[in-house]
C-alpha cells in the first residue's frame, strides 16, 4: 500500500515537472531564491533563515530518498546502509528545521491582511501568493509535528511492536503527504511566476 | 478389450475399497479424554499369543501386537519413520546422526533426507544394517531399521539374524517409568533389532547379541552347536505381568510424556551454568505444557516441527489463536522490523549467545542417556551453538553446527568422499597407534603424522590428489609432498535449528534494551564460531559468527555505534522538538485569540 502511494506522489512530481518543464530550471530556482532573499531585510535572522532553510531542504531531500526510494525499488523497508543513515541525518534535519522555524514563524505568522483574504474565499486565497505561502509553512509545520513526534515516540519504550509499527506507519504517511506539499509549492513558484511574467507583459 | 476394462474396474474398486477403508479402533479418539486401558494379548512376529513359560520364546511384534487397532502401515509413514523414502519432502534441517572415528579423523553429519550439508550414507559406503546397528538406539523403529529396499544382498542374512526393527510404540507411547530407553539402544548396538523394544520395556528382559551369531543363527533353533560359547538373543517374561489368559496390562498414553521425547532430543551446552544448573528450563513446560501438545499429529504421525505454518508455532498461539492461554507479547520498544527479519528463536531460545559459541552435546550425537555417552566438554563430535544463520523465509535464527571432516578425492574442483571403511583401515592404524591420551577429543596430531596418512592413501588413489577436509581448512600433500593447508568454503558446514530451550521475555535478547544485540561489543553480530582445525597450530581456529547472517559487518558495526551517542541524540531530538511544539502551540493560541476577537468584532 505504501508502495502505491509513493509510486502516485512519484507520478504526481513528474506530471507538475512536466507542466513546469518550460519554466523550471535550476538557474531560474536560483534566481527566485535570490529575488526572495533581496526582498528579505538584512541582519542575523535572515542569515539564519538562509542557512537553516538551505540545510533543512537538502536533508529534507535525502531523508526523502532515503526512506521512500527503497520502498519504491524493493518493496521493502529501508534498512543496512540506507537506514543508518536516515537515522543519522534526521536529528540534524529537526535542528536546522527548528531554527528555520524559529527564523521564519514570525513573518510567517498570519495578520490581518490574511484574515481579509481567507473571508473573500479560495479563488482570492489562491491568487494571492503570500498568504498561500503562509499555508504552506503552517501546513508543512504541523505535518512536521505529526511526522517527527511519531518517530520520537516509538524511540522510547512506551509502546508495543505493533504500537511501534502504528507510530512508524503515520511517521511514513505524514512524511509522504509532507513530500508532496512541499513538491506542489515548489513547482508553484514556477507556475506562478510565468503567470506573473505573462500578465506583466 | 473386455479383460481391459475387468482390470479397469477392478483397479476402481481397488481403490475406493482404500478409502472408504474403515478407522481402526485406535486410529481416532471416540471423544473420551480418558487414558484407554491397554489390557491386551502380546503378539509375536507369527501372530502367536505370547505366554511367558512357552519355549521358544520370541520377542513381542508390535505390528502384530498394536496392528489389529491401530493402522500400523499410516503410522510408519510418519516423519520419525520416513527419512529414506525419497518420495517425501525432506523439510526443514533437523538434527543429524553424526558418523564419528577419531582414529580416521572422522566427523561427517549425516542423513536419508537430502537437506544442504548432510551426508547420505549410501555414497559413504555406510550399509542400513550398519546405519540401523549404529544410530538406530536413536529411532522409534521402522523406516530405515525395517525398509527391505535399502538392505544389501550382501548382509542379507544378518537381517534375518537381527529381524527389522519394527516401529517402536512403546519408544514414545509407553508411560511407565520403567521404560528404559538405554537398553533400546543397547539392544540396538547388539544388533537385536527385533528384539529391542521387547527389552526396553518392563515386561521383559533380553539377554545374548544377533551381532555375535553366525549368519545361519535360526529364530527357533537356537544356537548351532558349534557356536556353544555365545549367547544368542534370549527373551524372558516377567511371568507376574501376564494373566490366565495371556494379557497384560500396559501403561500406553496419547499424551506423550516428555521423558520420553527427552531421550533423542536433549541437549546440554558446555560452560553455560544456567542450563547446568537448572535443566528443563523451557518456559512452556515450566508453564505446565508438554512437549507433544506443541509438536502434535495425527495418526499419520507427521509431527509438527514449529513451523510457522504449523497450528501450534510461536506465531499462531502467541499472536493469533492464545491458545494453552499463551500471552501477546508487548515486545515494548522493539521495532516491528525485528519480527520481519528476525525469528522468535532468535532472542528467545537456546543459551544467551557469549563472544564465543558454546559447544554443545546432543541426545543423537553424543549418546546421551547412556553408558556409551561422551561426557568430556571438548568430546567428539564437535557441536557448537548457537550459530546464527538465515532460515529458509530469510529470518535471522539460532542453529546448531557441525563441520563435516572427511577424507576425500578433489575431482574436478569437487570433492568426492572415499569411502569410510577404506579410510578406517588405512588411517586408523596410523593414529590409534600414537594416542594414548584417553580423550573424547581429536587425537594429538603432528605435521608428519598427516603427511604419512595422507601419502598412505594417496598410494590406493594414484593420480589423484587426496584431502583431508576439517572445518575450513584443506589438508593435501604439495608436490614435494609437503602438507600444505589451504583455506576452503566446500564443503560447507550442516546447520541446524536451535528450539529450545524457551527463554521467556525476561531472559529474552533484547530485555536488557537495544545494545543486547546493537553495540560494537555484543555478541549476536560479533560472536566467533570455532573452526574444525585437527592441529592445534592451524590458522584461523576461529572464524566470524556472523558469516552465515549475509549482512554486512560494516553496516552492523556503524548502526551499532550509533547506539553510543543515541542517549545523548535523543535528549536533543526531544528537547527540539519541545522548542518545535511550544512555538506551534504559542502562534496556534494567539491564531484562536485573533480569531475570537474578529468574530467578536464581526456581532458588535
Amino acid at each position: 500500500m505504501f508502495r502505491i502511494s509513493v509510486l502516485i506522489v512519484l507520478l504526481v512530481t513528474i506530471v507538475l515537472y512536466w507542466k513546469n518543464r518550460k519554466q523550471h530550471s535550476l538557474n531560474q530556482l536560483k534566481n527566485q531564491l535570490l529575488q526572495n532573499l533581496k526582498a528579505d531585510r538584512p541582519g542575523f535572522l535572515k542569515q539564519l533563515r538562509m542557512f537553516s532553510f538551505a540545510w533543512s531542504a537538502l536533508l529534507f531531500v535525502l531523508l526523502g530518498l532515503s526512506g521512500f526510494l527503497p520502498e519504491l525499488l524493493t518493496g521493502h523497508h529501508m534498512s543496512g546502509f540506507i537506514l543508518v543513515l536516515h537515522v543519522l541525518l534526521a536529528p540534524f534535519f529537526l535542528i536546522a528545521f527548528t531554527f528555520w522555524i524559529f527564523a521564519s514563524v514570525k513573518r510567517q505568522a498570519f495578520i490581518e491582511k490574511d484574515w481579509q483574504i481567507f473571508k473573500q474565499g479560495w479563488t482570492t486565497i489562491r491568487s494571492h501568493q503570500p498568504t498561500m505561502d503562509k499555508l504552506f509553512f503552517w501546513s508543512f509545520f504541523l505535518l512536521s509535528l505529526i511526522g517527527i513526534g511519531a518517530i520520537i515516540l516509538s524511540l522510547f519504550p512506551l509502546f508495543s511492536s505493533s504500537g511501534i509499527g502504528n507510530l512508524i506507519g503515520i511517521h511514513r504517511y505524514v512524511m509522504l503527504l509532507l513530500f508532496l506539499i512541499a513538491v506542489v509549492f515548489y513547482f508553484r513558484y514556477f507556475s506562478l511566476n510565468q503567470k506573473i511574467k505573462i500578465e506583466e507583459k | 478389450m473386455k479383460f481391459f476394462l475387468l482390470l479397469l474396474t477392478g483397479v476402481y474398486l481397488l481403490q475406493a475399497a482404500d478409502s472408504l477403508q474403515v478407522p481402526l479402533l485406535g486410529d481416532q479418539p471416540d471423544g473420551n479424554r480418558a487414558t484407554p486401558i491397554h489390557h491386551i494379548k502380546l503378539l509375536d512376529q507369527d501372530s502367536s499369543v505370547i505366554y511367558p513359560d512357552e519355549h521358544p520364546l520370541l520377542p513381542f511384534s508390535t505390528q502384530k501386537t498394536c496392528g489389529p487397532c491401530h493402522n500400523y502401515a499410516v503410522i510408519s509413514r510418519g516423519w520419525h519413520f520416513n527419512a529414506a523414502d525419497s518420495a517425501v519432502d525432506a523439510g526443514r534441517q533437523g538434527p543429524p546422526f553424526i558418523w564419528l572415528n577419531r582414529h580416521a579423523l572422522i566427523q561427517i553429519p549425516l542423513s536419508y533426507r537430502s537437506w544442504p550439508g548432510v551426508f547420505n550414507p549410501q555414497d559413504l559406503g555406510i550399509t542400513a544394517l550398519h546405519f540401523t546397528s549404529r544410530f538406530g538406539g536413536y529411532m522409534p523403529g521402522g523406516g530405515v531399521a525395517a525398509d527391505t529396499s535399502l538392505q544389501t544382498l550382501k548382509n542379507y542374512w544378518r537381517w534375518q539374524v537381527s529381524g527389522q526393527a519394527e516401529v517402536n510404540c512403546f519408544a514414545c507411547h509407553d508411560a511407565s517409568p520403567l521404560y528404559d530407553a538405554a537398553e533400546y539402544v543397547d539392544q540396538m548396538k547388539r544388533q537385536n533389532f527385533r528384539w529391542a523394544a521387547t527389552a526396553s520395556t518392563d515386561l521383559a528382559r533380553v539377554e545374548g547379541s544377533a551381532r555375535n551369531m553366525p549368519d545361519n543363527f535360526d529364530l527357533y533353533w537356537g544356537v548351532a552347536p558349534d557356536e556353544p560359547r555365545k549367547q544368542p538373543p534370549t527373551v524372558t517374561y516377567d511371568a507376574r505381568r501376564f494373566d490366565k489368559k495371556g494379557q497384560v496390562d500396559l501403561v500406553l498414553t496419547r499424551k506423550i510424556p516428555n521423558d520420553r521425547c527427552y531421550f533423542c532430543h536433549s541437549q546440554k551446552f558446555e560452560n553455560n551454568q544456567r542450563q547446568t544448573e537448572a535443566l528443563y528450563d523451557d518456559v512452556h513446560l515450566k508453564a505446565g505444557l508438554h512437549c507433544v501438545e506443541c509438536h502434535q499429529n495425527k495418526l499419520d504421525h507427521q509431527i509438527d516441527r514449529g513451523l510457522a505454518e504449523n497450528e501450534n508455532s510461536c506465531e499462531n498461539c502467541h499472536l493469533n489463536s492464545g491458545r494453552f492461554g499463551a500471552p501477546k507479547p508487548q515486545h515494548k520498544g522493539l521495532p516491528p522490523v525485528h519480527l520481519e527479519k528476525v525469528a522468535c528463536t532468535t532472542c528467545h531460545s537456546g543459551p544467551q549467545p557469549l563472544n564465543t559459541s558454546y559447544l554443545a552435546h546432543t541426545s543423537l550425537a553424543h549418546e546421551l542417556g547412556t553408558k556409551y555417552a561422551h561426557r568430556e566438554a571438548t568430546a567428539l563430535p564437535h557441536i557448537q551453538a548457537p550459530v546464527f544463520a538465515r532460515n529458509a523465509q530469510g529470518k535471522i535464527a539460532p542453529n546448531y553446527m557441525a563441520w563435516p571432516v572427511l577424507w576425500a578425492i578433489v575431482r574436478n574442483d569437487s570433492l568426492s568422499p572415499i569411502p569410510l571403511e577404506q579410510v578406517d583401515e588405512v588411517i586408523s592404524p596410523l593414529i590409534a597407534r600414537g594416542d594414548s591420551l584417553p580423550t573424547e577429543d581429536w587425537p594429538l596430531l603432528n605435521d608428519s603424522l598427516l603427511t604419512t596418512s595422507l601419502d598412505t592413501l594417496a598410494q590406493i588413489f594414484p593420480q589423484q590428489q587426496v584431502v583431508l577436509v576439517a572445518g575450513t581448512n584443506r589438508f593435501f600433500l604439495n608436490s614435494q609432498k609437503q602438507l600444505t593447508v589451504q583455506q576452503t568454503d566446500v564443503p560447507e558446514p550442516y546447520l541446524w535449528p536451535l528450539a529450545h530451550d524457551v527463554r521467556p521475555a525476561a531472559q529474552a535478547l533484547g530485555a536488557n534494551g537495544c545494545t543486547d544485540c546493537h553495540s560494537l561489543s555484543a555478541p549476536f553480530f560479533n560472536s566467533k564460531i570455532r573452526n574444525e582445525t585437527i592441529l592445534s597450530d592451524v590458522q584461523a581456529s576461529l572464524l566470524p559468527g556472523n558469516r552465515f547472517m549475509k549482512i554486512n559487518q560494516a553496516t552492523a558495526n556503524l548502526f551499532s555505534s550509533t547506539f553510543l551517542f543515541r542517549p545523548l541524540l535523543k535528549i536533543v531530538v526531544v528537547l527540539f522538538y519541545l522548542l518545535l511544539l511550544a512555538v506551534f502551540v504559542l502562534y496556534f493560541f494567539k491564531g484562536i485569540n485573533y480569531l475570537i476577537n474578529q468574530l467578536n468584532q464581526q456581532q458588535d
